[in-house]
Formats: C-alpha cells, structure tokens, sequence
C-alpha cells in the first residue's frame, strides 16, 4: 500500500487484546446467507442460499459458487463482491503453481495461499479485513478435502460446516446427521435438508446452489434442473 | 589447438601506425592476452626465456608469441602482419563454447523399474586439468538426481538454488518432489533467465508414483526433452548418444544398466579431450542406492 | 535475487548473468545454441474444421536432441498452437498465452476464441522484439467458426486458409499450392496435412521423424499423436550389446538401502 498518511493498518488490537476488525467482520460473515460443506468418503458438497433482495433480479445473473481450478471450488457466507475479489487472487494463484510446476496446485495449498491473502489484509496499512468466511472443497491424491477459512487468514479442515445466519442450528444439525462412511448422495441430501431447516421461506431449485466434486475430480455447480431432482428425492 | 584462441586477438587498432612508440607491454595489451589464453601465453614465455628458443616454429600463434615477447619494437611490422595472417585463420575457426570450458559427460538411462545416471569426474580450465574428482551428479531426494554438464560454476550456483526450492516445497507441502514436477521447476528456472542463461545443460533422472523410472534433459533455457530411453548432455554428448544408441536396450535389470551405462560413457569420453578421469555411476532401485567410482583412462 | 531473498518468481525475466555472459562473450567465448525445433509445421481449414500438423525432430546445431518430440501444443480445449524456432520459447510462450486462456474463460465463463490467444501472442512477441523466437501455426474453432493464423517471432501475424512455417515450410508449401482447394472433408484435410508434413520430414533437414496431427471441429478436438511414422528404426540388433558382469572395474562403492516412507498422521489445522 502507499505511503499516505492513511497507509497504517485499520485492524489494531484493543486494549482487550482483542481485534475488533476482525471480529466486525465475522459479524458480517454471521449475518450472511447459510452455506455448508459436507466431506463423504467419495466426494464433497459444498451447498448455500442464493436469497435475493427482490423478486425483480434475475436470479440466473447470480452465481455465488464458483470455481477455481478443475479440482476445487468455493462458496462463501458474507459479503459477495469481497469474495469476487478473494476468487481472482486464487485462481491466479492456482494458475502460477501450474505454470511452475506443470502440476494441478493441490487443495491445502490453494487454502493456504488463500489464508494468507486473508491474513496480510488483517495486518496491511490502509486495508480492511475481508467479509467473507469460505468453504474450499476439493479433490486431489490426498482424497476429497473440504476447508473453512476465515476472515482472519485461520483455516480448518472439516468433515461437515456450516457458516452465516443460523450456523449454530445447522451446525447442530449437521452433527447429528453426519457419519464417516456417508456416500456424496446422502450427503447431498443431507445438505438440502440443513438448508430446509433454516430456510425462511420455501426452498427450490432457484434459490439454492450445490457444487460437488466426485472421485473424477470434476468440480461442477449443479444446475436448476439437478438440483430439482435432488429436491423431490428429499421429499 | 587454434579453436582454442580467443578471438579478441581480432581486435585491431585503428591503423598499423598507431603501434608505433608503444611499450611491448602496452602491445601485449592491446594484441589482448586474456585470462583464458593467459597459460599458453605464460608457457610460451618460459619457453622463450629458455636458453635455446627452438625457432622455426610454424604456428601463426607461437610466432606472434614469440616476437611479442622478444621485447623487440623493430618487429612491429612482422607483428602486425601475423596478426593479420592469425585474424584470418581464427576467421575460419569457430571461437570456443563456454560449455566447452570445464568439459563434462552426464548420461542417464532406463532399466526396468530402475534408472542409472552416471558423469566423468573431470574438471578442466580449457585443455587444463585442474580436478579428477568432481562431482557433476547431485542429490535432490533419495530417489531423485539431478546432472549438470556445462559450466562448473554455473553447475554449482543452480544446484544450491534447486537444493533451495525442493526444501521450501517439503516443508511447504509435506512431500518430495515427483521426478516431472521438479523437471518443471529447473525449466522455470532456467527459462527466467532466458536472456542471460546459465551455461548448464540438467539431466534429470528419478523413480516417480509406482517407482516408474523418469529421465529427462533440457537446454540450458529449459527446454524440456523427455525420453523413454536414454539422455545425455555434455562435451561428449555426439559420442555418447552414439555410444547410448547401439548399447541400450529395453527393460535392463539393475546390473545389466551397470555396465552399460558404465560402458557408454567410458567409450563416449575416451573419444573427448575434455571429459573422462574416470567416472561415476549412481544405480537407483525401488529399495536401494549404490553410487560407484568407477576406473578410466587418466589421459 | 540471490540467498535468503531468493523466493519463488513472481514472472518475467531475471537479466542477472547478462553482463557476467557478455564479458565472456568479450573474452571470446562463444554463447551457446539453443535447442531448435527446425520444423515443418502446418494447418489448413477444412470443411468443418481445422487440422493442424507438425513433424516430431528437435535439433541441436546438427545433432539431432529429441527424434519424437511434441510440436503441437494446448492452447485451450478448442484452440491448438504448432510452435517452430527456439523450443524453450514456443514451450514457455504457449504455456504462458494458454494460462491467460483460462483465467479469462474462468472470468466470462465462455470459450476461448481464436483471436483472443492471437493477439496474447502477437503482443507478448512484440514486446520482445523478436527476441523470444517462436514461429506459430495457431487454429482452432470457436463461436464465429474454424480460424487459422500464423504468428511471427516479431508478432506479426496473418490469417489464412492454409499456412504453413518453420525450416521445411517451402517443402510443405509446394504441397499446399499444389493440391489445396476449399471444401475439403475432414480425411482429405488429414490426408494433405500428412503429406505436406511428409515433404518437410524428407526433403528438409531440419525436421524429420513422424507425423503429428491435431484435427478441431465444433465441440470436438482429436489429437493423432504420431499419426504417421514414416521413419521406423529398421536397423535394432535382436540380441544387442551383452556385457558381462564385472566388466568394469569399479574403484569404490556406496550402497544406500532405502527405508519405505513412514506416514505420519496428524491434524494439519491451525490454532485460532
């Protein structure tokens, strides 16, 4: 960042030792549409809301799961021109590893370097931190691999998350309907369900989005049509 | 012995009259001694201040040498005149290759869930040998190796920055490096310095997934080639792919590749003055290393 | 960039070892040859399509450094580059154009079109003033149709119904003059490319071995990897060379055993 009088980091601790940024911004992040992920044995699900201020806006212009490799896509809970943001630094990412190493860059990798674009804009001058938490799910050697990363740079790896409004819900959820040897079908409905849940209102194929990933290691954003299936196997 | 001549000599001042009223010392520096002629150059000397110069000597080269340092003026003319006679024969002499500098053999070839790369041991200063016991191949990880014909320094320099990343990436990913991967890393490396090369030409040699044997070389601004059979770079590469195309056979037991390989280099730098002084051969299985120094012809 | 500084590029050229090289330019070393693809390669558009073809040497000055190598590279899922002149630049240039290639279908999410990855290429050429010397035959099909360009070193380019480039492209040209016309079908298109390819790998020098072909229609690209192998090794001994054992005279040995990696198994999360 520049050398104006502003270049000085916004995100400083208070005398609590806490960052109040940074908590602002998981504020943010709870306040956003519900997204989850859930890890099977062959394969992950990342799923979220897709609410829309009006019923003017042409829901089909709105894409909030995104890929950023073949092998690995995102979803976020927050704020989405943020997230726009954090995908093109990714992708770029993920595309210099390949041209580096002629080798697709393999999920932990890309969380990492994800991670650490997140952290450097908690503790850069003239920056704020970004408001958005992401689940990163992905497929490479090491097997299916799902990611939370958070508005400070920190980042876990679940078998099955939550974020956004009523995460403490589809959390609890979430754990009561998880188990190990959970096929990607399964898991799938079980998304739609946790979604259900703390949907206000009617869920349909139109205002939810789903991307998987199997063992080909495609990663696909489900289309109305699909998800539509998906919907009446549930009911 | 010609090609060996800088062609600096070439550089002439701007008429034969400028060398008049010059010290023979400022002559020489204007004829241009380099560093790179400066032994020749020296051993000419101590022979010229021998008691018996043998005179005669044919050679355009030891002519110039000969009047340059008689500390005579009076044979500026007879100079410059064999300078120009010298300018034309080194016109007709392809200067020498900075890869030609230290001399270097480095071979690789597959066997059956094995590989072998071997290398001479020589390290020259042109026709001078200075070591015969360099080493040329290098380790990266237990099951992957790395070559570097060319020029020595160079050679050294790459091999720590490659050392270098192949570290930053086990601590960064947990992992070796697979054979391609690291094959594709040395080419980035090399290709940034596309204008400025390093003078190195990498062999590559490894047991990838599955222990499948990987070899591959590349020019010294990356340009990968990759091979099923063999690869070779260095001075002695003409003889070695020569030596490698005949010898090789397919699926090779770790012995059998011992000997061949052993064999295609001992052949192939025998017919190179800048490589030999024996040689080194590094056999790679699934479950062990045998690095060997083998014997060769020490002239 | 050296020592503890020295981090993984960020892209572009490091000029470091010019003024070391120059000086042993200046002392009268002489700088060395690259590895040179001498090349036939060619395309031409055909009814619904367009084949691209290459032969498969790499050179060395005279020596010949790889006898089937890859000249025809992946630019996008529907475009195809055949690359002639310096290997390491029509590697690294395709490489770099194909990347750019996907970040920006990444950003639009559609498919590339031809003329996008022409003027990548034409400009990072020009750029450089010809000194990255890649010569390119670049085809594909995209939304607006089949479309075939050739690019040069300097990053001019043009747009042809058939091209062709590199050492053997008069060779290949003759073929093209002779018996191209509009409307071919997808085999005869295959089947001139061939034999254009053919006329580089027999009468230049610089190219030799086999026949590479990539043929792009609508929705569908075929890569024939040595569709042709017009020059077979006929002259391999069934016995070859038999060393004895112990034949060489080993002076010292080291033997390593190899230990089978351990896994190690833990949680790789971090602590808030």
């Amino acid at each position: 960042m520049g050398d104006s009088q502003y270049s000085f980091s916004l995100t400083t601790f208070s005398p609590s030792g806490k960052l109040v940024q940074i908590e602002h911004a998981l504020t943010a992040v709870g306040s956003g549409q519900t997204s989850l992920g859930i890890k099977a044995a062959n394969g992950v699900v990342i799923a979220t809301e897709k609410k829309l201020p009006s019923i003017l806006v042409d829901e089909t212009s709105v894409q909030k799961i995104q890929s950023l490799t073949p092998n690995i896509g995102v979803v976020y809970s927050g704020m989405g021109p943020d997230f726009r943001v954090l995908v093109r630094k990714s992708r770029k990412q993920a595309q210099q590893y390949y041209r580096l190493y002629k080798e697709t860059i393999p999920v932990t990798q890309l969380v990492r370097e994800t991670a650490a674009v997140m952290q450097e804009f908690t503790q850069s001058g003239g920056v704020r931190p970004f408001g958005v938490s992401l689940l990163i799910a992905g497929y490479d050697d090491n097997g299916p691999q799902l990611y939370q990363v958070d508005p400070s740079g920190s980042y876990f790896s679940w078998k099955a998350s939550a974020m956004g409004k009523n995460v403490s819900n589809a959390k609890t959820f979430l754990e009561k309907r998880y188990t190990e040897d959970m096929e990607l079908d399964d898991a799938i409905h079980t998304a739609i369900l946790t979604l259900k849940e703390g949907y206000e209102g009617q869920i349909s194929a139109n205002n939810i989005e789903i991307g998987i990933i199997r063992s080909d290691r495609e990663f696909k954003v489900l289309s109305p049509a699909e998800i539509k299936d998906f919907l009446e196997e549930v009911e | 012995m010609d090609r060996h001549i800088p062609s600096n000599l070439d550089r002439e001042p701007n008429s034969p009259s400028g060398w008049k009223g010059l010290q023979p010392s400022q002559i020489n520096a204007a004829l241009g001694v380099s560093c790179i002629q400066r032994p020749v150059a020296s051993l000419c000397r101590t022979f010229l201040l021998s008691k018996k110069p043998k005179l005669g000597l044919k050679s355009p080269l030891r002519e110039l040498l000969l009047l340059r340092f008689s500390s005579s003026t009076s044979n500026l003319d007879a100079c410059i005149r064999l300078r120009l006679r010298l300018r034309r024969e080194l016109a007709a002499a392809p200067a020498m290759s900075i890869f030609e500098y230290n001399g270097s053999a480095v071979v690789a070839m597959v066997g059956k869930n094995c590989f072998a790369i071997a290398s001479d041991r020589r390290l020259g200063v042109q026709l001078q040998t200075v070591a015969t016991d360099f080493q040329r191949v290098f380790k990266i990880h237990d099951k992957l190796y790395i070559g570097l014909s060319g020029l020595a320094t160079d050679a050294q320099t790459l091999y720590q920055r490659l050392v270098f990343r192949h570290k930053l990436y086990q601590l960064r990913e947990e992992r070796d490096m697979k054979p391609q991967t690291f094959a594709s890393l040395v080419s980035a490396l090399l290709y940034e310095k596309r204008f400025g090369p390093y003078f190195c030409q990498p062999v590559i040699a490894g047991l990838g997934e599955d222990n499948e044997p990987f070899i591959c070389t590349m020019d010294c601004i990356g340009a990968k080639e990759l091979a099923k059979d063999f690869v070779v770079s260095g001075t002695a590469s003409e003889s070695l792919y020569g030596a490698c195309e005949s010898m090789y056979k397919p699926n090779m037991e770790p012995e059998e590749l011992f000997e061949t390989i052993s064999q295609a280099l001992q052949s192939s730098v025998d017919r190179d003055c800048l490589s030999g002084w024996g040689g080194f051969v590094l056999l790679v299985t699934p479950t062990e290393v045998k690095e060997c120094v083998i014997k060769g012809r020490m002239d | 960039m050296a020592g503890a500084t020295d981090l993984p590029p960020k892209g572009g050229f490091s000029y470091d070892n010019c003024a070391r090289n120059a000086m042993l330019v200046e002392k009268g070393l002489k700088m060395p040859g690259f590895l040179k693809t001498g090349t036939t390669i060619v395309g031409l558009v055909f009814q619904d399509g367009v084949v691209l073809g290459a032969d498969t040497r790499a050179t060395e000055g005279p020596i010949v450094a790889d006898k089937n190598c890859e000249k025809i590279h992946y630019m996008a899922p529907n475009i195809y580059c055949c690359g002639a002149g310096t290997a390491a630049d029509t590697e690294a240039v395709t490489d770099m154009v194909s990347s750019q290639l996907q970040l920006h279908r990444y950003a639009t999410g559609r498919e590339s079109r031809v003329v996008t990855s022409l003027t990548l290429l034409k400009s990072h050429l020009f750029s450089y003033q010809g000194h990255v010397s890649a010569a390119l035959v670049l085809g594909g099909v995209d939304v607006t149709g089949p479309h075939l360009h050739t690019v040069y070193p300097h990053g001019s380019t043009d747009t042809l119904p058939f091209a062709t480039m590199g050492s053997g492209s008069l060779a290949a040209m003759s073929v093209f003059e002779s018996k191209y016309k509009e409307g071919l079908t997808r085999e005869e298109g295959i089947q001139l490319v061939a034999e254009a390819i053919r006329g580089g790998i027999f009468n230049d020098l610089g190219s030799g071995s086999n026949v590479d072909v990539c043929v792009i229609t609508k929705g569908k690209t075929e890569y024939l990897r040595n569709h042709q192998l017009p020059n077979p090794r006929t002259y391999v001994s069934s016995k070859g060379y038999n060393f004895t054992k112990g034949q060489t005279v080993v002076l010292s040995t080291k033997i390593t055993q190899l230990k089978p990696k351990v896994e190690v198994t833990e949680g790789d999360a971090m602590e808030e």
